[in-house]
Order: C-alpha cells, then structure tokens, then sequence
C-alpha cells in the first residue's frame, strides 16, 4: 500500500480485509472527523466514543461503499448516525446539567476572530448575529443535513421547535443578506 | 475542484479559533474534498489533545474489529434466483408431490396395467397435468406470502409468470422423463408436448380467467380429452393424444397460445391474480 493512494481505493481495500489500508484510512480522517465530532457535542469523551464506534460501523460496511470521491461525505453521514445514537442513550440514561453546543454559546473573542480568515464578510456578520439556538439549528440541519427528528435529538428540543427556529434563522439570514 | 482551504484557516479550525461562518465552510469544504483532509491531518498531528484521542481510539478500535458484513451486489442473475426461488413457500411441498405423483403413476402403470388387454398410459396421463398445477400454484396463489407485494411491483406481472413457469416445466420435465426412463415408457416427446402445450393453453386463459381458474379449466379440459380418447381407443392402443403422431397438433396449439399470450400481456399487470377470498 502507498501514500499515493485515495481514499476511496483505501476503503475498496479495507472491504476486503486490508487492515493496513484501514489503518490508513483512519491516520487521514479520524483527525477532522473528531474536531468535527467536538465542535458538535461538547464532550470531548463523547467525541471519542462517537469516532470509536463510527470506525467500527466503517470497517464492518466498507464493502458496500460504491461511490467515488465521496468518502468524507459518506464517512460523516455514518458518524452523524453514531452521534444522535449516542445522544439518545444518554438522554435515555439521565437528563444531563448544561447546555448542548456549549462551544456555540460561547461567543469567540476579538482575538479568535482576528485570526481567523473570513471568506464573506456578510455572512460571517449575519450568522454571528444569530442567537446560538439558531444557529444550531441551522447547522444541524443545513450544513450536517439531519432532518427534523435527528435535529431534536441531538439538541435535545421538541420538533416543532426545530421547525420555528430553522425557519425563524432562515428568515434572518435572508434580511440579513438581502 | 480547485479551490482549498487556506492554511491559516486549516490551522485556526485545527486549534478551535475560528468563527462559524468559517467554520462551516472549512466543514462543507471538507467532506468532498481529499487534499484539504489530508492538510488538515497533518496540521492535527502537531496537537497533543487531539492526537492523545486518536491514538487511543486507534488502537480500542484495532483491538476489537468486527467482523466484516458480507456484501451482495443486485445483479439480474440474482434478482432472477431470487424471485423464482423465494415466491412460492411450498416450493419443496410441490416438488415432492410431483415426483410422488409421477412416481406412483408410472410405478402403477408398469404393474397393472388397468385395461384388460391393452396397456393404459397412465404416466402419459398425468405427466401433463403436473406442470399446469405447478404454474397454478407458483404464481398468484395462496401458497405465495409475498404475492400481494410481489404484485405491486413493476415486474410482478407477466415476466415474472413466465419465469416461475420456465422453472416449474424445467423441474417438471427432468421428473417425468426419469419416471418414463425408469418404467420403460416410450417416447417421451408426445407428453412433454403435451405439457408445454397445456402450460401455454394455461397461461393464455390465464390472461382472461386468472392463472388459478385456467389452470383448472385446462387441467379438466385435459382430464376429460385422455379420458374419452382412451374409452374411444381399441383395448390395446395408446390414445391419439400421446402418439408421436399427434406432437405437431400439440406444438402448433402451443403456438398460438404463445401468440394470445404475447398479444394479451399487458392484462397480467391488471386482472386479479389470486384465487383466495
């Protein structure tokens, strides 16, 4: 197995039992799949357990992935799956103390924001002004594509509450842009 | 895709300062994008608190794999075997009676011959009627439990009929010619003639009646054409229906079904198919 190659062929070759190209495979993605993991629950432990499990579920379904070039897409659509499981456990276990998407609440400072590069101003300005409830509902629906149902789960609010605010965000960005 | 995320983003994200709207492109850009994953990998090996959870996860995973889930690929092949094989639940129940019925009429008829004089083909008899009740029962009937989803789909209609009938003649004929080998019988051409016709006469009524109902109506029609051709026959003759002589009538007959079944198909698609309520 070399560097060069895909991580498509990687995956082809962990479907039939290469564990060396899993092994790379997990080196190339477990990294953002695990900041990503982070930024969405809060819980560095349960980020962990999300990436665990989503590794497994990888290496028992990499014979089925078919597509081409759509590894990351497909491999964040397993951990999504993982991480609303997992957050239907616990709120099965125990009503847990503290805010979902603590790190969303958390406004960043003037100096996180002056080292970050900005692609468009307007929208960076618009989504800031969102409340962080909505623009966590708008994450979870917009950029992670749960629907309705997962959304709930994973920010631990009612349905319809998810509907108001996803259209209530929606609306503000669209002023906001206009 | 030709653009990337810059390097200085990549490290912002990497290390938790970054804005959303940042944050959301770097992720959106991220999922299609290998050379940017790839980028990120590397700026993340420079971050104990990540690599700390990686490492371990690594080796809890590589510990304790699973086994791998056997994947099927949809082929046609495939898709064939399975919708012969998986329709009818009695499916062995039905082969068994076949070769049990086949068995008993040749194994009869080698013994006692039933006419006083003359020999009464009963294994020439029956062998037709075998395959007609096989299509009666494959398709459409109660014995199918997944009739009714397998009629609402697009090829639960006539290819799927003429596929469980090819199967059910196919098993059929290999029973009766061994039965006819092992008694002694003669040409088995006659019958075998006689069967696809009777099929074909089935599957043409069929398109009209319903499978069930026709394939009662030719299996009687059948009945009573041995039955009068035998009392007309002198003591020691076979009957003309199953003389060599008479296949041509047989495959012309199974013609022209063919040809009513190929002009009616669309009906399969919309009669009732069932015989239950």
């Amino acid at each position: 197995m070399k560097d060069g190659d895909s991580d498509d062929e990687l995956l082809r070759a962990a479907g039939r039992g290469d564990r060396a190209a899993y092994e790379e495979y997990y080196r190339r993605n477990a990294p953002w799949l695990l900041i990503r993991l982070r930024r969405r629950c809060g819980d560095a432990e349960l980020a962990a357990d999300v990436l665990q499990e989503t590794f497994l579920a990888v290496w028992r379904a990499a014979g089925s992935y078919a597509g081409s070039e759509q590894a990351g897409g497909w491999l964040w659509s397993i951990a999504t799956r993982r991480l609303i499981d997992a957050h239907r456990r616990r709120a099965v276990r125990v009503e847990a103390a503290g805010e979902p998407y603590e790190e969303l609440v958390r406004a960043p400072s003037a100096e996180d924001e002056a080292l970050a590069s900005s692609f468009g101003a307007e929208l960076a300005v618009a989504l800031d002004r969102l409340s962080p409830e909505l623009r966590a509902v708008l994450q979870a629906t917009v950029l992670d594509g749960l629907s309705v149902r997962e959304a709930a789960v994973l920010l631990h609010i009612p349905e319809g509450t998810v509907k108001s605010r996803s259209r209530r965000a929606r609306l503000a960005l669209k002023e906001a842009l206009a | 895709m030709t653009w990337h995320v810059p390097a200085d983003t990549v490290r912002a994200y990497v290390h938790g300062r970054i804005a959303d709207a940042d944050a959301w492109s770097v992720e959106a850009h991220l999922s299609s994008c290998e050379q940017c994953r790839a980028e990120l990998a590397a700026e993340a090996s420079h971050v104990p608190a990540l690599m700390a959870d990686v490492d371990s996860r690594w080796s809890a995973v590589a510990a304790d794999l699973p086994a791998q889930g056997r994947v099927r690929r949809g082929t046609v092949w495939r898709e064939l075997v399975v919708l012969v094989t998986a329709g009818p639940a009695a499916r062995w129940a039905w082969l068994t009676a076949s070769l049990a019925v086949l068995a008993l009429a040749a194994g009869v008829g080698a013994i006692t011959p039933m006419t006083g004089g003359g020999e009464l083909p009963l294994l020439g008899m029956v062998a037709p009627l075998v395959p007609i009740l096989g299509v009666a029962a494959s398709y459409g009937s109660g014995l199918d439990d997944a009739h009714e989803v397998i009629a609402s789909t697009p090829g639960g209609g006539l290819r799927l009929l003429l596929m469980r009938s090819v199967t059910v003649l196919a098993a059929s004929s290999v029973i009766a010619v061994a039965a006819g080998l092992f008694s002694g019988y003669g040409s088995p051409v006659p019958w075998l003639l006689a069967s696809l016709a009777l099929v074909m006469l089935t599957l043409a009524f069929g398109s009209l009646l319903g499978v069930g109902r026709a394939a009662a109506a030719v299996g009687g029609g059948w009945a009573v054409a041995v039955t009068v051709a035998t009392l007309d026959a002198p003591a020691d003759a076979i009957p003309s229906l199953l003389t060599v002589e008479f296949a041509p009538v047989w495959l012309v007959l199974a013609v022209v079904a063919a040809l009513v079944v190929t002009v009616r198909r669309d009906a399969f698609d919309h009669i009732i198919l069932t015989t239950r309520h």
